[in-house]
Formats: C-alpha cells, sequence, structure tokens
C-alpha cells in the first residue's frame, strides 16, 4: 500500500444555504489516477472545490501530506502544490496563451524549468503561444487548461471533465497526455465519461446525492455491471 | 381551534386593535402642539406672530414630517424594490421649484400649480422608469446621480436667472390657509395629514401583492421575471408612487420656506433620506419616518456651536462646552457607517431582531421551566403569549439546547450586555431619574472595556497590528506635536515594537488554536 | 484591450472610430467659429486636454477597481479631495529655514535614491550584463526582494548623505535621527544576508515551536501532531549577494549623484516634491484602509456596498471639513516653482521658437498634461507587460480561478485599489496647483470621471483612457461656445452629463464596455 497523499474525511459542505455535500470521504494514494464516479449533480465537482477551499466546508476533515487544509485560503492551498483544472475549462480569454502560462507561475523561473514537459504532452502549444485565449478551439482550451496547472510543481492535480465538449480524436489525445503526467504527479479525476475514465484510473470513488458511496480498485468495477448500471445510469 | 376561542370584532375596533402604537403615536402628534403650550405656558395658535415655544416645536415638527415623507419614498425604491436612486433631490428640487416658480413668478392659482408640481414629479418618475428598463444596479445609481446633478446645475445656472433665481432663489407668497407664518398650526396639521396618507399608501402597497412582488424583484429579479411577472411595469410603479411622494415632500418644503434655494437640488437632499431610512431600518415601514425623526429632534438637541454637557452625575462637578456644530456631519458619516457594516437593517430590523432573541431566551431559560413546574401558569399566559396551553406545556418539555452556565460561557459579551441593561433599568426606576441609569450603564461599560477588549482579541488577533500601528501614530503626534520627524522616527520605533510583540502574540494565539488538545482543554476548562 | 475577436474589433473601432470623429469635429467647429484664432484653438484643446487628464487620474481608479473588484468607489473622488488638501497641509506648513531644506533634501534622497537604484539595477541585470558575460541564464530575484533590499539600503543612505551634505548634523534630536538610519542599516543588512541569520530566525522559532507544542502534548499525555515539521524551500532564495554587487554598487554611486545634484536644485521645487509624496502616500493609505476596513466586509452584500461608498464620501468631506474647516483654500499657485509658472513657452526655451510666437496657454496646464500621458501610459504598461498587469486582467474575468492558481487575490484588490487613490491623490495635488482647493472639488471631479468611465465603458481601461481625452475636450469646447453665447461657462459640465445620460441610455454598458 502506497501513502496517502490526499485525505477527505466525511466533509459537509454549503452553498448558500443548501447543503450539497452530506459526508464524501475520498482518499487518494500517491501516484497514480483516482476517479471521482456519479450523475450530474451529485457533488463531484464541489467535492474538488472543497479541498481546494473554494466551496464553504462546514465540518469534516482534509488533509494533504498529513496537514489539516480545510479552512485555509484557497491560495494557500494550492501553494502547498495542489493544481487545478476546472470544468468548462476556465482560462482566461483576454490573456494570450503564453500569458496564460506565465499567469500559473509560483515563482520566477517555473515556466521556463517545465516548457519542454509541456509542449512535448501538448505540441499544439507552442506554435499558439501569441494567440490570444478566445481564438482558441474548445480542444486547444482545455489542453490549455491543463498546461496551465502543470507549471508549478505540483504533488497533486485536480481535474474536473477533461473530456467534456471535445472530439473523440482530441479526448484520446488528453487521456494520452493524463496518463502520461500521472507518473510525475497524482491525479484527482472527476470524469463522466465511464469509458475514458475506466482506461485512466487505478481507483475510483463514487458519489452520490452528495455521500460517497463506494470506493475501491478500478478493475473491480469494470466488469460489474450491475454497480454500474445503479450508480451510473446506462454506462 | 384557536379561532373559537377568540371573539371577533368589529373591523374598525380591530384595526386599533393591531395599530395601537400607531393609533398612540398619531394621538401624540396631533396633540402635540397643544401639549407643547400646556408645559410652556405658550399659544398653540398665535393670532398674530408665530413666536413662541409651541410654535417653534412646530415648525421642527414640520420639517420632521417633510424628512419623513422623502425618507419614506426614498425607503420605496432603494429598501422595498432595490433601485439605487442617489437622485432623490431631482423630485424634491421639482417639486419646490415648480411651486415657487409658477405661484411666484408667473402667478397660477396655488392649486393648480400643486397639481402641475405632481404632474411634473410623476414625468420624471416616468423618465427614470423608462432608464430603469435597460439600466441595472449601478449604472442606475449613476444615472439618477447625473440626472439631479444637471437639474441642480442648471437651478444654478444665471442664463435662467429670470426664471430660477439662480443662486438667490426665489421668494413668494404662500395662500393664507396654509401659510406657515401666519397659520402654522393649520399647516401643521396639513403636513401631519400627508404624513399620515404616505404612510397608509406605503403601507398598502407593501402588504398588497404588488408590494410582494417589488421585494421579489429586489431579492431577486430573474426569478421574479421568469416567474412570469413584468418587472418593468413594477418597477415604473415602484419608481412613480416613490417619485410623487418625494415631490409631494418639495412641495410642502416649498410652502415651509416660502421660496427656493438650489440647496434643495443638491447630493445633501439624497444622503439625508438615504441615512434616514438606513437608520430607520431599511426595507421596514415605520423605519424611515423614525429614522427622520430620529435625526431631526436630536438635530435640534445637539447641535449647538456651545453645547454645555453636564456629567455631574457621571464624574463630581464636571461640566464641559463642546462644540457640536462641528461634530454632527461627522458623526452623522460615521452612523452611517456603522449602520452599513454592523446593522444594515436599522433600528426597527435590529429591534425586532433583539426582540427575537431576548424573546427566545425568555422562554428557554424563564418561562420553560416555570412552566413545566407549574403548568396551570400556561393557562393564565394565554392571554398575554396568545398561545393555547397545550401547546405552551408540549413546548415545555423541549429541553433547553445549553444550560445557563453553557450559555453564559459562550455569549460573554451578551451576558455583560444584559446585565448592563438590566441594572441601569432597574436602578434607573428605582430612583425615577434617568440620569442615575445612564451614569450606572455608562460605568458597567467602562469598567467591562478591558474584558470587551481582550474578547475581540481572541476573535481576531490580527486586530493586534491595527493596535501597533495605531499606537505608533498616536504617542508620536501627542508628544513631540512640533518636531514631524522626530515624531515621525519615534513613532515608527514603536509602531516596530508593537507590531513585533504584536506578531508574537498572534503566533501564540493560532499555535494555541492549531493545537487540537489544547482547544479541548479550554473548553474543557 | 486585446480583445480579438473579429465581432469585439468591429464593435470596439466602430465606437473608437466614432468617438474621434467626434472629437475632431469638435475641434473643427472651434476652428470655423474662431475664424482660424490659432491662439483661441490651441487655448481651447491644451484646456481639454488637461481637463481630461485632470478626469481620468479619477477615472482611472474608478474604472480599474471596478473592472476587477465590481466596485464602483462613489468615494474616488474624495481621494482626490485628500490629496490636494494634504499637499496643502504640508506646503503651507513647512517654512523656508534652512533646517527645512535640509530636511527636505533628506527626504528627498531617501525616496529617489531607491528609485534609481532599482531602476538601474533592473537595467544592468537584464540588458547589459547579459551581453557582457555571455552567460545563458541569468537569475533574477524577485522584485518584491529587491524593492526590499533597495528601500532599505537607499533610505538610510539617502538619509545619511542628504544629512551629511545639507551640514545639518548638529542639534539634539540628531542622535535619535544616528539611532534611526543605523537601526534601519542593521534591517537592511539583516534583510541582505537573510539566508544566513533569517534562516537560523526561522529555524529557531520553529523548532521552538514544534518543542513547546511536543511540551504540550506530553503535559496532557497525548502524542504529538504529525503536523509538526519545518517547513522551508531553501532553493528560493530572496537575494544574493554575490551575483549582484554590480548593479547595487552602481545604485550606491547614483544615490551619491541624486543628492549632489538636488542640493543645488531649488527649494520650492523641493517642497513641491515632498508635498505630492505626502499626497500619494496618504491616498494610497487611505485607499488600503477603506478597501480592508469598509469594503471588504461588504462583497458579499453588493447592494449595501455601493451605499456604504456614497457614505464614506460624505465622511471624508466631513473630516475635511472637521479638520481644515470649510473656507476655500485658493490655489497652491505660490508654491510651485518657476519653470511651472507663467505662459509657454518659458523663458529658457523662447529660443526654440520664433520671435513673436506667444500661445495663451499656462506652462501648468502642459505639466498636467504631461503627468496625466505618463500615468496613462503607464498604468497600461504595467497593464500588459508586468506579472501583476497578468493578474489583474485574468482577475477581471475570473478572481476565483486566479486565486486557486495560487495568487492572494485579496492582497492583489488591495493593492488596486491603492493604486487607484495613489493616483487619485495625485490627481488632487497636481490639480490644486492650478484649481481652488475646497471640499466640494472632489466631487465635481468624481461625476465627470463616471462619466468618463460610463461612456468608456466599465472595465475597459483603454476606453477609459480614450474618452478622457473626448470628454476632456467635449467640455472645453461647450465652455468656449457657451462663453461665447451666454458669457459664461457653466453649463459645460452640464452637457458632459447629458452625453452620460445619453449614452447610457443607447448603450447601457458603454463603448468599450462589455455586454452583461
Amino acid at each position: 500500500m502506497s501513502e496517502l497523499i490526499l485525505e477527505v474525511n466525511d466533509i459537509h459542505t454549503f452553498i448558500g444555504q443548501f447543503h450539497i455535500l452530506e459526508g464524501v470521504s475520498v482518499t487518494v494514494q500517491q501516484g497514480g489516477i483516482t476517479v471521482l464516479l456519479g450523475r450530474n449533480g451529485a457533488g463531484k465537482t464541489t467535492t474538488l472545490r472543497s479541498i481546494l477551499g473554494l466551496a464553504n466546508v462546514r465540518s469534516g476533515h482534509v488533509q494533504f501530506q498529513g496537514r489539516e487544509i480545510r479552512g485555509m485560503r484557497p491560495y494557500k492551498v494550492a501553494q502547498l502544490g495542489i493544481g487545478y483544472v476546472p470544468e468548462h475549462r476556465a482560462i482566461f480569454r483576454d490573456l494570450t496563451v503564453e500569458e496564460n502560462l506565465r499567469i500559473a507561475e509560483r515563482k520566477p523561473g517555473d515556466l521556463a524549468k517545465r516548457r519542454e514537459f509541456i509542449y512535448s504532452l501538448f505540441p499544439d502549444l507552442e506554435r499558439l503561444g501569441h494567440l490570444g485565449g478566445n481564438q482558441l478551439s474548445g480542444g486547444q482550451q482545455q489542453m490549455l487548461s491543463v498546461a496551465r496547472a502543470l507549471v508549478p510543481e505540483n504533488q497533486l492535480l485536480l481535474i474536473d471533465e477533461p473530456s467534456e465538449g471535445l472530439a473523440p480524436v482530441i479526448i484520446e489525445q488528453m487521456m494520452e497526455a493524463i496518463r502520461q503526467l500521472s507518473v510525475h504527479t497524482t491525479v484527482l479525476l472527476v470524469e463522466q465519461n465511464f469509458r475514458m475514465a475506466s482506461q485512466l484510473a487505478d481507483q475510483f470513488v463514487i458519489i452520490e446525492e452528495g455521500k460517497s458511496v463506494l470506493a475501491g480498485r478500478m478493475s473491480e468495477l469494470v466488469g460489474n455491471t450491475e454497480l454500474i448500471n445503479r450508480y451510473l445510469g446506462a454506462a | 381551534m384557536i379561532d373559537n376561542r377568540l371573539r371577533r370584532r368589529h373591523p374598525l375596533v380591530q384595526t386599533i386593535f393591531d395599530n395601537w402604537l400607531y393609533f398612540l403615536v398619531l394621538l401624540f402628534l396631533w396633540r402635540f402642539p397643544h401639549l407643547v403650550a400646556e408645559w410652556t405656558n405658550s399659544e398653540a395658535d398665535p393670532a398674530r406672530r408665530a413666536v413662541g415655544e409651541s410654535s417653534f416645536w412646530q415648525s421642527v415638527m414640520i420639517d420632521t414630517f417633510i424628512l419623513a415623507i422623502l425618507a419614506m419614498s426614498y425607503n420605496l425604491m432603494l429598501g422595498f424594490t432595490g433601485l439605487i436612486s442617489f437622485g432623490h433631490a431631482a423630485f424634491f428640487g421639482a417639486g419646490v421649484y415648480v411651486m415657487a416658480i409658477l405661484v411666484g413668478q408667473f402667478k397660477v392659482s396655488f392649486v393648480s400649480a400643486l397639481m402641475v408640481a405632481l404632474l411634473t414629479g410623476t414625468l420624471i418618475s416616468l423618465i427614470w422608469s423608462i432608464a430603469a428598463f435597460r439600466i441595472k444596479g449601478v449604472y442606475f445609481a449613476m444615472f439618477t446621480l447625473a440626472f439631479a446633478e444637471i437639474f441642480f446645475l442648471m437651478a444654478r445656472l444665471t442664463m435662467f436667472k429670470h426664471l430660477t433665481g439662480g443662486e438667490d432663489g426665489i421668494r413668494w407668497t404662500v395662500p393664507d390657509w396654509i401659510n406657515p407664518v401666519k397659520n402654522r398650526l393649520q399647516f401643521y396639521n396639513f403636513a401631519l395629514a400627508c404624513v399620515v396618507i404616505t404612510f397608509i399608501l406605503v403601507r398598502r402597497l407593501m402588504n398588497s401583492p404588488s408590494g410582494k412582488v417589488l421585494v421579489a424583484i429586489r431579492d431577486n429579479e430573474t426569478r421574479a421575471r421568469t416567474l412570469g411577472f413584468n418587472v418593468f411595469l413594477y418597477k415604473t410603479l415602484a419608481i412613480m408612487v416613490s417619485g410623487a411622494l418625494a415631490t409631494l415632500a418639495g412641495i410642502l418644503h416649498a410652502i415651509d420656506r416660502a421660496g427656493a434655494e438650489t440647496s434643495v437640488l443638491g447630493t445633501e437632499r439624497t444622503i439625508n433620506p438615504l441615512i434616514m431610512s438606513l437608520i430607520g431600518g431599511l426595507g421596514t415601514i415605520p423605519g424611515p419616518a423614525l429614522g427622520a425623526g430620529l435625526i431631526r429632534i436630536s438635530e435640534q438637541y445637539l447641535r449647538k456651536p456651545e453645547l454645555q454637557v453636564d456629567l455631574n452625575f457621571m464624574i463630581y462637578r464636571y461640566r464641559t462646552l463642546l462644540n457640536t456644530e462641528s461634530y454632527w456631519g461627522l458623526a452623522l458619516g460615521a452612523a452611517f457607517i456603522i449602520f452599513v457594516l454592523a446593522i444594515p437593517y436599522g433600528v426597527v430590523g435590529a429591534t425586532n431582531n433583539t426582540w427575537l432573541r431576548v424573546r427566545r431566551w425568555l422562554r428557554i431559560y424563564i418561562y420553560n421551566p416555570v412552566v413545566r413546574q407549574n403548568p396551570q401558569l400556561a393557562t393564565w399566559a394565554t392571554p398575554f403569549t396568545g398561545e393555547p396551553s397545550e401547546v405552551a406545556l408540549a413546548l415545555a418539555q423541549q429541553p433547553a439546547p445549553m444550560t445557563l452556565i453553557e450559555w453564559a460561557r459562550r455569549y460573554p459579551v451578551a451576558l455583560m450586555n444584559a446585565i448592563t441593561f438590566i441594572v441601569a433599568v432597574g436602578t434607573g426606576l428605582l430612583t425615577w431619574d434617568w440620569q442615575v441609569g445612564v451614569s450606572w450603564a455608562l460605568f458597567l461599560i467602562l469598567i467591562s472595556i478591558p474584558v470587551r477588549v481582550v474578547l475581540w482579541l481572541i476573535r481576531w488577533p490580527k486586530a493586534i497590528y491595527l493596535i501597533g500601528i495605531g499606537l505608533g501614530f498616536l504617542v508620536p503626534r501627542l508628544l513631540f506635536e512640533d518636531d514631524a520627524l522626530f515624531s515621525v522616527m519615534v513613532g515608527f520605533m514603536i509602531t516596530v515594537v508593537n507590531v513585533g510583540v504584536g506578531i508574537y502574540i498572534y503566533r501564540w494565539i493560532t499555535a494555541l488554536r492549531r493545537y487540537p488538545l489544547v482547544n479541548t482543554w479550554i473548553a474543557k476548562r | 484591450m486585446n480583445a480579438l475577436n473579429l465581432k469585439k474589433i468591429s464593435s470596439q473601432t466602430l465606437w473608437g472610430g466614432i468617438a474621434v470623429g467626434f472629437t475632431i469635429l469638435l475641434m473643427i467647429a472651434v476652428l470655423l467659429d474662431s475664424q482660424g484664432n490659432i491662439k483661441l484653438f490651441s487655448q481651447v484643446v491644451a484646456g481639454g486636454l488637461y481637463q481630461g487628464m485632470l478626469i481620468f487620474m479619477v477615472a482611472a481608479g474608478l474604472s480599474i477597481v471596478f473592472g476587477l473588484m465590481d466596485v464602483l468607489n462613489f468615494a474616488q473622488g474624495s481621494l482626490l479631495m485628500v490629496g490636494a488638501y494634504v499637499g496643502f497641509d504640508v506646503l503651507s506648513r513647512m517654512s523656508a529655514s534652512d533646517k527645512t531644506n535640509a530636511f527636505l533634501l533628506t527626504l528627498h534622497v531617501m525616496v529617489i535614491g531607491p528609485i534609481l537604484v532599482l531602476i538601474l539595477w533592473e537595467l544592468t541585470a537584464r540588458l547589459i550584463l547579459p551581453r557582457v558575460m555571455k552567460t545563458v541564464e541569468i537569475e533574477h530575484s524577485s522584485l518584491f526582494g529587491k524593492i526590499q533590499v533597495v528601500a532599505l539600503t537607499g533610505v538610510p543612505l539617502g538619509f545619511v548623505v542628504g544629512s551629511v551634505w545639507a551640514k545639518d548634523f548638529s542639534g539634539e534630536s540628531d542622535v535619535v535621527r544616528v539611532i534611526f538610519a543605523v537601526v534601519v542599516v542593521l534591517i537592511a543588512l539583516l534583510s541582505v544576508s537573510r539566508n544566513n541569520i533569517l534562516f537560523g530566525l526561522r529555524w529557531l522559532s520553529n523548532e521552538g515551536g514544534i518543542r513547546f507544542r511536543r511540551g504540550m502534548a506530553l503535559l496532557f499525555n497525548e502524542e504529538a501532531s504529525p503536523s509538526d515539521h519545518v517547513d522551508y524551500d531553501p532553493q528560493f532564495k530572496q537575494f544574493d549577494l554575490n551575483k549582484e554587487w554590480l548593479p547595487l554598487a552602481f545604485g550606491v554611486v547614483v544615490t551619491v549623484l541624486v543628492a549632489l545634484v538636488l542640493n543645488n536644485t531649488e527649494v520650492l521645487m523641493l517642497r513641491f516634491g515632498v508635498a505630492a509624496i505626502a499626497a500619494i502616500l496618504a491616498g494610497s493609505i487611505a485607499g488600503i484602509v477603506m478597501e480592508i476596513v469598509f469594503i471588504r466586509p461588504t462583497y458579499v452584500r453588493p447592494f449595501f456596498q455601493i451605499v456604504l461608498t456614497f457614505g464614506l464620501a460624505l465622511v471624508i468631506r466631513e473630516g475635511i471639513e472637521y479638520r481644515y474647516d470649510i473656507d476655500p483654500k485658493g490655489t497652491l499657485g505660490g508654491y510651485l516653482p518657476e519653470f511651472l509658472q507663467g505662459t509657454f513657452p518659458p523663458a529658457y526655451l523662447r529660443d526654440l521658437f520664433p520671435a513673436d510666437f506667444e500661445t495663451t496657454i499656462l506652462n501648468y496646464w502642459i505639466f498636467m498634461i504631461i503627468m496625466g500621458l505618463l500615468m496613462m501610459i503607464g498604468v497600461q504598461l504595467l497593464l500588459m507587460r508586468t506579472r501583476i498587469g497578468i493578474i489583474i486582467r485574468a482577475g477581471v474575468q475570473d478572481s476565483e480561478m486566479v486565486e486557486a492558481l495560487g495568487v492572494n487575490v485579496r492582497l492583489v484588490f488591495t493593492g488596486v485599489f491603492a493604486l487607484g487613490a495613489a493616483i487619485a491623490a495625485m490627481g488632487g495635488i497636481i490639480s490644486a496647483g492650478f484649481l481652488n482647493i475646497d471640499t466640494t472639488m472632489g466631487d465635481l471631479f468624481l461625476l465627470q470621471a463616471i462619466a468618463v468611465v460610463i461612456i468608456g465603458g466599465l472595465g475597459s481601461y483603454a476606453g477609459t483612457s480614450l474618452t478622457a481625452i473626448v470628454i476632456g475636450i467635449t467640455r472645453s469646447v461647450a465652455a468656449y461656445f457657451s462663453r461665447r453665447q451666454f458669457n459664461t461657462d457653466a453649463p459645460a459640465p452640464i452637457v458632459v452629463l447629458l452625453l452620460l445620460c445619453l449614452v447610457l441610455y443607447v448603450k447601457p454598458s458603454g463603448l468599450f464596455g462589455k455586454e452583461h
């Protein structure tokens, strides 16, 4: 058993007055990919936001590398080494690709160090450097969004729906990229596309109606159509 | 079941029964000139010239009424509909100027001028509502600000001097029946009637279904629109009523002053109702009127170039002269900010809130235990509490969320405030002297200051920085006023030392907090 | 800003073209009306430009702050007033004695020294050293670290140099001054060698903290928390004296030179400079306090936030009235250095112009225009070229995401607020050299600035800059025509406000703003 990098223990999150997460527990092992599964509106994205401190967690524990991070300001959590790739690929449209990468630097020289690695994963970005964020296609935006999280040295990446609204060819490329970067970094993935999730992930956690109901090895889930139908609908 | 126990009353009686406080206030305001005349041996309605104590207080109250109407109209837009208006002076000034120009310059009859003035106000509100159709939020606020400012600048122009009188303003003669100099009591009653009509109008409107829609628009415009309400129409309604009422206030002002001056269009006429509704309570019906009364009357007492403050009841033989004239504006502004930050729903909102909490506390810690001991009390108390004995008994069985001692530990400031309040009111009533009560309150607040500061620091340890920097600014300023450079240096050093010590203490507190065991240890003690 | 979307470009160029064309039309109208009188024409245009620049100084803060934080700060005009009053206060307090002059000189070197050191440092490190030494990669320390070191070495150095040159090193309070200088130098040295000393201090405090907590745990018979570990990043260096001694030495020499040069300058200019620095400082401190104490708690209640800034404007005005009483203070014209007084061209530039050349443009107008342009370009560069600019522009779109990338957005908010306030305060002291100081000056500028920001489109900095010039010239032309027609220029602001109402009706989000 490898070491735990992230341990989310029974968190309760509120958005406004609404009780969104009613007890979610997630553990992420050092190295490899863990995937959060569940139906729309089950609370997967909110879980990621709770880890990062963007949502208001009222109770429970979030521990990153053995240190309690619940209640810390999001920028401090990020500085501990957590990268975030939000859903709908929230890149900055008014900034160029180069600037989009530069803003993610946590200390000067981060980008210079990691540039080659990023371009080896996403060769497209190298020639797009001077373009504005609003001129990119959906797939390129998603690549930029992932690349941005790779600029600083992160121990953990939270990736939210990387395949959402992309063409199949680009999904393949994205999967390859995530597989490659998971060699260096631990990844916590949220994915609706079960085929992609099952090919990538080692571990899974199923969230339903704000509660984590099932967790285990991905290989155990793949063959089990009963579980898949029950929690994820038709896969 | 409850209905059977209550006797049905005649609607009129029921109305008085429901609004007894308002009727009492109305009765008082109606008899007010005569009461003052009685107390001060002056005449409420002197035959020739309006001099004397009663007439003076009548004019103060007339001013209050005008401001109350203005504030209520302001609250209709800001508090109930969520339209931020920074240009209410436009309506007010329109009322004043149209009256003064038509009657004073063109010799139009008083009543028709009044009609035209109200019409002008409505016209302006129409323009505003068309603007509100497209312009939202902050943009609307700026539109109104610019709109009012245009009128303000125009009134001051010399090229319209034949019309507006420029910087000098206009004088005009008010008809005798309402003339505040010749017939002040009559005008007092007229203004009072206007306030009552405004109050009833606003209350009726806000209790009607349309009023509920207005509140819905304030809370969430998109939701109101998706529910199928024509938001534009409702906004128009609010702006129109508000504009007409503000114009009415302007008309009364024009009668009161028998003239028009440019200041009625200035920003002050917007800020005043804003502060009044905020201090009284935004989004409450009596709040703005209460705020207007509070501010205008306290201004009458407090805003003086030489106010003698008698602190004899606090400190033996201590009297001092204060120039409150120069503090007034600053104090009003500070009150405004404190209210926005800490008491956003004003006196009325805060009173309601506090009263609810006090009632809950009384029920949990006094009423419930007593009723549990003597169940027959629940039956006796029914007329006062309005709840049947079965309900009271059932509620009394619920256990308290925490014991009284736990409560006191958890909310020490509330405990201190409660003790202060009880002691102050108690001693005041016992000795039948309000000064004794006030002195006890001040005394208790003074001696509890160290405890309050410590509690504050435990809650916001970073306040230590503020204290350090503040000391660095204040101490050298008090000690070496003449040597700027020297005091800057001393201040720098004081700040460095204080903030350094502060950081140390802050780290201490946070270290204790971060360590969960110590926390439980603190909680256990 | 750099919106390259095709549809947007057409809309922006269209409205930009309309605005520029409108301005040119106005100028042509003046030219025709005055029958080609260049003297009148240049006066109208220059007058419009300087008014536009003054309005811009208030509008810049409004625009950036609104773009980033959705706060429309109605107290921005009051910050301009604060700048003017503080400048007036400082200027009227300083008597022209030798002692004051020495103090002024010292203060100037204290401020200018570090700035020059910083600039030279940047230039040498970025331009000269790579070419001379032909190294592939030179590590820079962070800007903040540089500023820290530069301020902490430059200030005391400037202090000592200024004191020595001004021959004012005798007197009672000088003992304290020397102690002060020594303390600051010590802090500076500590900062320079922080890798050794500060590291040791941090290690000590961490070790002490852990020991303390372990002791507490032992006391209560519990196990120590695993989270007790020292965390520091030894790779992250703030400053390395071995690498960067050369630029630092440059800077020190330059500081001494600055002191020498300043020693011979006019005292009036020194005084005006001190007043400007004080005004900017006061403005930015006021801005920081405003953001932290008043604006920050109300981010969740935007409705009250607007009302609050409106009330803050009132409080600031009342506070100023209380402090300086209500009487107008006149202009700072008397305190201006000689080269800012009189009309253009100034005496020492006469030779460059034809012999019969004369205008009615005041020198001070040109000064105001230049300062405004510098400010405009400076802020534009800050926004487009620096990392902070990138963060601000990104924050305009999605501040939450910026925070998730590890940037302390709240600090950036406060900084931007302070920047806007500082620009407004600087506008205050600059306008006070020409306009009467009284308690209503803030409100007047605020309304015009609001008109500019709205017409330019809230949140669009370039739009604000362009519109400021357009509005300034519109105002000046309106004043020109109404002076000819009605013999008064009072209707000019009315024209601007009417324009505002009109634009709001036609395009509620302004000419260059984003549609919400």
